[in-house]
């Protein structure tokens, strides 16, 4: 036997060893609870119309009677028993599962809210932040400005010049 | 209801920020103002 083989056999029976005690182990304390979320689960969507679950998972008295009747001719059934039996399977029909909610309503209802406060905010910098208006936006200043503007001809083409008047000194309509 | 209120609230904020707070706006003079001799002489 080469030195390899003996190296293997050895780290195989150290593995056999080990599998056979973590077993133990398990056996000892016995099998864990099944939670309710780690079952097959019940849900209403439409590309999957059949989930993996009934809704209604314990049924009463009159639902059971029910299912013991399904188990019999369907053509013997009542319109509302075999609603019934739907409603066990089922939460929603496909109608009300498509059913659009209202809850656009109140997220752009949200939106419009938090923008008004951010107008309070902008009113407290405009307070407390915001230095003095310079000079240059007095009226006086804008008007000698805007014809010294029409003097240079400042983008006559499609511009400021452009909606000047310069005939009968106004704006054009 | 909700959505109507929320608007509102939204409008009239930023129209008192607009109109009443005094910041510049800085608008277009065009259509607004009349142009005044500014060569001072």
């Amino acid at each position: 036997m080469t030195s390899y083989r003996m190296i293997a056999s050895r780290a195989l029976s150290l593995v056999g060893r080990r599998a056979i005690s973590t077993s133990v182990c398990l056996r000892g304390h016995g099998v864990a609870k099944v939670e309710d979320y780690a079952l097959p689960a019940y849900f209403d969507r439409r590309e999957s119309p059949l989930p993996d679950a009934t809704f209604v998972k314990h049924l009463s008295s009159e639902q059971l009677a029910l299912k013991e009747k399904e188990k019999g001719s369907w053509a013997q059934m009542t319109e509302a028993e075999k609603l019934a039996l739907y409603r066990i399977s089922f939460n929603k029909s496909f109608a009300e599962m498509n059913m659009g909610t209202q809850e656009w309503k109140s997220v752009v209802a949200g939106v419009f809210f938090f923008i008004g406060l951010t107008g309070f905010v902008v009113m407290w910098q405009r307070t407390f932040v915001y230095g003095d208006v310079p000079p240059t936006f007095t009226e006086e200043w804008i008007a000698a400005q805007t014809q010294r503007m029409l003097d240079m001809r400042m983008n006559p083409v499609e511009g400021f010049s452009n909606k000047w008047d310069y005939e009968n000194k106004e704006w054009k309509k | 209801m909700l959505l109507v209120s929320g608007i509102l609230f939204c409008g009239s904020v930023w129209t008192y920020v607009a109109t009443q707070t005094g910041i510049t706006w800085n608008l277009s003079p065009v259509g607004k103002i009349t142009p005044k001799e500014w060569k001072e002489e």
